[in-house]
């Protein structure tokens, strides 16, 4: 198992996430999206600059890089 | 509840349908779009049930109670301000965990609640299996499937809204944080209840439960009361950073301990919208896509709006005609010259922008607009802006004024004011006939491509503006992008024409307002004092033009012009109709375009000419623009910023494109 | 992976359809920069840059399509649908364009259309989305809108 930002996972890939490393507000509008610890995300896109598309509980996000970077996956 | 009447909001994520069902309870006539937080503006309808007068609140989509964006202040500030009788909370079924966490933030509140278990067809159709009967137990809420889009389950969820209310006193039924949480809510929730106008206001455990999650807006209703200090003095003693996401995940705890017991829900593995995000997102061919469809739609809505735009021009010379049989004086001139000339010029644009934005919201409702804001975003991102700014500056192409009014769901204060002040460099509908005619006068066969180009100017004037203002104004970077990308849905043609109607609208009553006193206002300076020719050097206009020529003359602009772009401020495409008057020819713009090209006696070259395109394309922005951008920054300074900032910036390119092409011999 | 026999029709599809739109998009673009000659005018094909570029971008899904399902993953069916979708949507976008020509010249009478025919706005994004109708047609039953509700639902 290896600790993970959003941005460094494979496309197609899922992972659960294990913290976000961000300030509360952020965290706060995360959370309320659904992206809570131990979720799962499947990324569906992720090229190598540019935001990230993921989906968690059945809804899709465009997440900015910024974002993405501070949230770290459990990659399994 | 007062005698017979009873207040219903309705509350929900967004993209849940929330407006398909304030549509179906109402009848009221509104659009359904996928851009999250199009309901902006509260939205009320009324409605009899069994006897009682239900007044229907739509509010706008939140995620939670946790005030973050302007939408959601909006949305909370009403439910625990205003208190409705009860709250309909409409849920989408196939995404009962994240819907719920706003479930438990309203039961936290004590509010009444009746859950509308939304897109109940999809759900069932997936295969899902909710006991609802359960699930209406376990949280203590009553539960309506609902179909928005038929109507189906409307009336009882209006039948158990009603019941609600009779039950009377608000329920209790609340999560549990765990000891140590809990025990710091009952001692805040203690304070809380010393300050009689606070507790009866808001019920202390939720005052408690936000002052925990540091919640501003709560803070806020503290400042000043009795207890301030105490709960000052309580809170240091906290360390609310930690319990803020504890706190929330007690809460998808609580969300998921109930699910399992009551849904099983089957997700499809490659749905229609993952196969369409695959094409549309992908990485080569994500932006060519993008571009193409643009081209068509800018293709289609100058094409195709001719012939409208050709009939009305028909009415409007047909009226001018009636109008001018009155024979002379000052009431045919008002309504000739003045109010069917002004009015004229902008009503004839109305085709133009009407498609643009029927093709804006056809995009926008079947979800690929999310999208295109998501493949706009790294290239937005280095701009300064972040994705969602991009929508506005694509309906900027239409009009500035609406345009403005959509970057509301832009969530950071900075982004949105760098998107409202650039906006008005996108080159709206109302500057292209300025373009046409002096374009087509002096550059001939080149025309064209001046017009492409000057349509590039002001797209380059605003990329380079964004970032200027990102160095220096709006110091930092754009906040961070999230977005929801709702499933694709086919367009209905009555949901996109309403959604049309309601941006073009505003189009409509600028027209009816604004530039009708403005057009009034300018035939005044024109016809004074009485007994000048209209328009004549004599006139107020004249007057006031032969003051403020020294200002434009590096430009090469002379009094004539410097009168017509102050008339261009009611409405851009008016500079036209003023240089019609004041070169003495009138609203016929072949006639106008004659005497504009003889550069001997009109004094305009093609470099006072381009100065002049430039110019009118970049000074400041019309008077609604203005009004709505007073309206949504709520700053006179930055109003007059951008009435500033655009004007000087109009005359330096005018100056140096008049210099430069008069040393080339180009100019007079 | 195998290919079955339904992917290796839409494989020969997607590359004859996405190299003829490639094809004449480049020569539509070539025209638009000012090179005619008897032929592009007996294809009806204008001048017109920007219309070529869109020629381009469909002929681009369609031969995209082709190297996904060669490379087996059967991604590349959602690239040749996308690609027949585009294509009829120009299709409709070129009849509507047609039509408000239509209607200014036989309508309005507006003079600088007085010698228009119909014929003048038939262009390769009308007659080659013919080919992409068949294709609508040969697999017309995928495409139901299966989880795609109206807007408004």
């Amino acid at each position: 198992m290896v600790l993970l930002p959003l941005t460094m996972m494979r496309e197609g890939k899922e992972g659960r996430i294990s913290h976000i490393k961000a300030g509360r507000g952020l965290t706060r509008r995360l959370i309320e999206m659904g992206f809570v610890e131990g979720a799962l995300v499947r990324i569906l896109r992720a090229d190598f600059r540019g935001p990230v598309m993921v989906i968690i509980n059945g809804s899709k996000y465009a997440l900015g890089r910024g974002m993405a970077m501070k949230i770290m996956i459990d990659d399994c | 509840m007062k005698d017979n009447k009873i207040t219903i909001a309705l509350t929900g994520n967004p993209n849940v349908g929330k407006t398909t069902i304030f549509n179906a309870i109402t009848g009221a006539r509104q659009h359904v779009g996928n851009w999250p937080g199009v309901t902006v503006e509260k939205k009320v309808g009324t409605r009899k049930h069994k006897g009682m007068d239900l007044e229907i609140v739509d509010l706008p989509g939140t995620y939670s109670l946790t005030a973050y964006s302007i939408d959601e202040v909006i949305a909370r500030d009403y439910i625990v301000e205003e208190k409705p009788d009860v709250v309909i909370h409409i849920v989408d079924a196939t995404n009962l965990e994240r819907n719920l966490y706003l479930t438990t933030q309203l039961m936290e509140h004590g509010a009444r609640i009746v859950i509308a278990l939304n897109m109940f067809d999809l759900s069932r159709d997936r295969g899902d299996q909710i006991d609802i009967d359960k699930l209406s137990n376990l949280l203590d809420i009553p539960i309506v499937p609902t179909v928005g889009s038929t109507g189906e389950g409307i009336e009882k969820l209006l039948d158990e809204a009603i019941e609600e209310v009779k039950k009377g006193p608000h329920h209790h039924h609340v999560v549990g944080y765990g000891k140590e949480v809990e025990r710091y809510i009952g001692e805040l929730a203690t304070i809380i209840q010393k300050d009689e106008r606070l507790s009866e206001k808001y019920p202390p455990r939720w005052m408690a439960i936000k002052l925990l999650e540091n919640d501003e807006e709560v803070l806020k209703k503290v400042k000043g009361s009795k207890i301030e200090s105490d709960i000052k003095d309580k809170l240091k003693t906290i360390d609310t950073d930690e319990l803020e996401a504890l706190m929330a995940d007690k809460r998808y705890e609580a969300i998921g301990a109930i699910l399992p017991q009551t849904c099983s829900t089957c997700v499809p593995k490659m749905s229609v919208s993952d196969m369409i995000d695959k094409v549309v997102t992908n990485k080569y061919l994500g932006i060519p896509i993008f571009l193409a469809l643009m081209w068509g739609a800018f293709e289609i809505t100058f094409t195709f709006a001719t012939p409208f735009m050709e009939i009305i021009d028909m009415g409007i010379g047909w009226l001018a005609g009636a109008v001018s049989g009155m024979g002379s004086g000052w009431l045919p001139s008002l309504l000739g010259d003045g109010i069917i000339a002004g009015v004229g010029a902008v009503l004839i644009f109305l085709p133009n922008i009407l498609i643009l934005f029927w093709l804006i919201s056809l995009l926008e409702d079947s979800g690929y607009l999310a999208r295109a804001a998501f493949i706009m975003d790294k290239l937005m991102y280095n701009l300064g802006l972040h994705g969602k700014s991009f929508i506005p500056m694509l309906m900027g192409f239409g009009c500035n004024v609406p345009a403005i009014m959509a970057t509301r769901s832009i969530e950071d204060r900075k982004d949105r004011m760098i998107t409202i002040l650039v906006n008005p460099f996108i080159s709206c509908g109302a500057r292209l006939p300025v373009y046409v005619l002096l374009a087509g006068a002096f550059f001939g066969r080149a025309a064209g491509s001046v017009i492409f180009s000057l349509y590039a100017f002001g797209i380059l004037v605003a990329i380079l503006s964004a970032m200027l203002f990102r160095k220096t104004l709006f110091k930092g970077k754009p906040s961070p992008f999230i977005m929801e990308l709702p499933p694709y849905r086919l367009p209905t043609l009555k949901t996109s024409v309403i959604h049309m109607w309601e941006r073009g609208q505003m189009y409509l009553k600028k027209a009816g307002t604004i530039i009708l006193l403005g057009v009034v206002f300018i035939w005044l300076l024109a016809s004074l004092p009485a007994g000048v020719e209209y328009g004549s050097e004599g006139s107020y206009a004249g007057v006031l033009g032969k003051v403020i020529a020294p200002i434009f003359a590096p430009l090469g602009f002379d009094w004539r012009i410097a009168v017509a772009l102050i008339f261009g401020f009611v409405a851009k495409e008016i500079v036209i109709g003023g240089l019609g008057t004041l070169y003495g020819v009138g609203e016929d713009e072949g006639a106008l375009s004659d005497t504009l090209a003889d550069s001997e006696s009109s004094g305009i070259y093609p470099a006072n000419a381009l100065g002049l395109m430039v110019f009118t394309l970049l000074y400041m922005p019309c008077i609604a623009a203005v009004g709505v951008i007073k309206k949504e920054t709520g700053s006179w300074k930055w109003t007059l910023f951008a009435l500033a900032y655009g004007t000087i910036l109009a005359w330096v390119a005018a100056f140096i494109i008049y210099q430069v092409g008069s040393a080339l011999g180009y100019g007079g | 992976m195998a290919v079955s026999s339904e992917n290796k029709n839409k494989m020969a599809f997607a590359l004859m359809v996405g190299i003829i739109y490639i094809l004449f998009g480049i020569i539509q673009m070539i025209v638009g920069l000012g090179l005619e000659s008897g032929i592009t005018d007996a294809l009806l094909i204008p001048a017109d840059i920007f219309g070529g570029c869109v020629l381009l971008v469909i002929g681009a899904i369609f031969l995209y399509g082709y190297k996904e399902l060669k490379a087996g993953t059967n991604d590349g069916v959602a690239f040749i649908y996308f690609g027949i979708l585009l294509s009829l949507v120009f299709v409709v976008i070129y009849l509507l364009i047609m039509g408000a020509d239509a209607l200014c010249t036989y309508g309005l009478g507006m003079e600088d259309l007085e010698s228009w025919t119909p014929l003048d706005d038939v262009k390769p994004g009308l007659y080659l989305g013919i080919l992409a109708l068949m294709g609508f047609l040969a697999w017309k039953d995928k495409f139901t809108l299966r989880g795609v509700s109206k807007a408004g639902a």
